[in-house]
């Protein structure tokens, strides 16, 4: 089968499955509703209780955990081709305690500047996350030709660490209330009750797929090692800048969105090589709409489980990920 | 041609790995490169393929610099096989050979049949077309590395669309038989020596192995510490003298009854004859 076919086949399977879960997760709920009259036009939007749970309660939620499930597992499988390491993730390089420090800064100071509508919480991780991008993108950078993809590792997981110290010193002095907020905050939660904060990081999301669909061939170049690319026509450093940045963008805008929901960047990728094989040509396309019906469904999980409570996803997307992580060290010998 | 004059180069500022090398590889050569570890022949290969710019000296493809041209024009022209190809993912051993057509893509262009066709021929020239459905890591060192030449030659096989592409092309290999066993190394060789009479690429080989460079290339360079000791056609350069000069070791040449040389080494220089 060509590749062509291959592709249309897997953006079709998957695309079905995304399309599916974002059209069902809505109606599962406390208060039962019905697609059939959620979608009932003819009856006015405001005399439609089943449209307006839908809608307005509902649908913000689900579409959030597209983005931020499709964003993740793409940025995954980037920074996966990038190290050449199929056990990086989007937070390996210091992304995600980037935004979660300006995140905490933003709750424990109580920052109410809001930006274009959208609240101080969600600009200030996008805002950390940039920061830990500049300084870990600068340090790869200094002292060599290109990007070092190891000095890119080094300090990527050094950031982490000293992220963390940061935000275990702001915590030690901030008020309870402030420390709870902060930790459901780290557990990641798809709560957004509104669409602002999605329309805010579709503009990053959008660019960050777009260059994701440029480096797909790029991707399977660089898995050769990086002179082989080089020998094979590729201007390696342009794509590793373009991969690092843009994956960063991804992560940076599901973090704002959604909190650090860990494990999707990583089991997605997985399954879906499992399921596709290797070539980035399908795997980003398969991986980003698998990863968005995968975080609904673990959404809708988190949601009816303990049903009234309702569960940060991020509890649910660690207890799968977690044994599904040991398997795979252990499959890969 | 493909041309090294007086190239300087290191990784790092203060110590030149390079230290003035020239080498001309007409069209349809096979040039060798020995020398003992670290004495620049990879950096000599990078240098050739154009992934590295000398700090001094030019390296020229038909008297152009390679600088000034593109990657990808350059990786139409000029394919590198390198010592060993690990892959970061499971693809199979025809996705490999594919990774080749690269610089013949524009960016989203999908393979089509020409690809399709050049990577299937590139296969059964290096016998491999029975694994294209073989994951790549699951291959023996010999099996991987026809397969990685393999992807050199679809790399270079030339689009038939464009009749102007009477132009030469170089197949540059990094010590391919070095992690083989006796076998693989002389199949190696005899596929390189088949490819060169079918497809009149021209070859750059560096090796440890001097009798394959004997057999196999018609001219060669020998290197220490950077610089060329010796070069030029076999016979004048595959002497006990110049192999002294290189390797530190006495050797003594002879003939075998097939007409290949055999390389004896004795001791290394200096030590002292064991009584």
């Amino acid at each position: 089968m060509t590749l062509e076919r291959r592709f249309w086949r897997t953006v079709a399977a998957f695309g079905a499955m995304a399309v599916a879960a974002v059209l069902l997760a809505p109606l599962a709920g406390p208060t039962s509703i019905s697609l059939r009259r959620a979608f009932d036009f003819s009856v006015p939007f405001a005399d439609n209780p089943d449209a307006q749970i839908f809608f307005i309660a509902r649908l913000p939620r689900t579409i959030a955990g597209a983005l931020v499930g499709g964003l993740f597992a793409a940025a995954g499988v980037v920074f996966q081709g990038l190290l050449r390491n199929p056990l990086a993730t989007p937070f390996t390089l210091g992304v995600s305690t980037g935004s979660a420090l300006g995140a905490i800064l933003a709750i424990t100071f109580n920052w109410s500047i809001a930006v274009a509508g959208i609240s101080a919480v969600p600009v200030a991780a996008f805002a950390g996350s940039l920061v830990a991008v500049g300084i870990v993108y600068a340090l790869a950078q200094a002292r060599h030709r290109g990007l070092s993809t190891t000095v890119l590792l080094l300090a990527g997981v050094t950031m982490n660490a000293f992220f963390s110290a940061i935000i275990l010193f702001v915590q030690y002095f901030a008020s309870f209330a402030d420390t709870y907020r902060t930790l459901r905050w780290l557990m990641g939660d798809l709560d957004v009750s509104s669409y602002q904060p999605i329309v805010a990081a579709l503009p990053a999301a959008v660019v960050a797929l777009a260059v994701f669909a440029w480096l797909a061939r790029p991707l399977n170049l660089l898995a050769l090692g990086p002179d082989s690319a080089e020998s094979r026509g590729l201007d390696v450093t342009r794509a590793q800048r373009a991969a690092f940045l843009s994956a960063s963008l991804a992560t940076g805008a599901a973090v704002s969105v959604g909190g650090p929901i860990g494990f999707i960047g990583i089991i997605v990728p997985h399954l879906v090589r499992l399921i596709v094989g290797p070539d980035h040509r399908l795997v980003l396309p398969a991986a980003t709409l698998f990863g968005a019906a995968f975080l609904v469904a673990c959404d809708l999980v988190a949601r009816t489980i303990l049903a009234p409570v309702e569960l940060p996803v991020g509890i649910i997307t660690a207890m799968i990920g977690g044994p599904f992580f040991l398997w795979l060290l252990i499959r890969k010998r | 041609m493909l041309q090294v004059a007086d190239a300087w180069f290191g990784y790092d500022e203060r110590q030149p790995v390079l230290k003035g090398v020239s080498l001309s590889v007409p069209s349809g050569a096979i040039v060798g490169i020995l020398g003992p570890n670290g004495s620049g022949k990879t950096t000599l290969l990078r240098l050739l393929a154009g992934t590295r710019q000398p700090h001094r000296g030019t390296v020229t493809l038909d008297g152009a610099p390679l600088a000034r041209s593109s990657r990808v024009e350059l990786a139409r022209r000029l394919a590198v096989v390198p010592q060993e190809t690990q892959l970061a993912f499971d693809y199979t051993v025809g996705e490999v050979a594919m990774m080749g057509r690269y610089p013949h893509l524009g960016p989203f262009e999908i393979e089509g049949p020409r690809d399709a066709a050049a990577v299937e021929q590139a296969l059964a020239s290096t016998g491999t077309a029975h694994l294209a459905d073989r994951l790549f890591a699951t291959l023996s060192g010999g099996e991987k590395q026809r397969v990685v030449i393999a992807a050199a030659l679809a790399q270079l096989s030339s689009d038939s669309r464009l009749k102007a592409e009477a132009t030469s092309r170089f197949l540059l290999l990094d010590e391919p038989t070095a992690s083989l066993d006796l076998a693989y190394q002389l199949e190696i060789a005899s596929l390189l020596k088949a490819l060169h009479d079918e497809r009149r690429a021209a070859i750059v080989i560096s090796t440890h192995d001097i009798s394959l460079a004997g057999t196999l290339c018609d001219t060669l360079l020998l290197m220490r510490d950077g610089g060329i000791v010796a070069s030029g056609p076999v016979d004048d350069v595959l002497t006990s003298r110049n192999l002294q000069r290189v390797y530190d070791v006495e050797t003594e040449i002879s003939r075998h009854p097939s007409g290949q040389r055999i390389v004896v080494p004795i001791r290394r220089a200096g030590d002292r004859p064991r009584a």
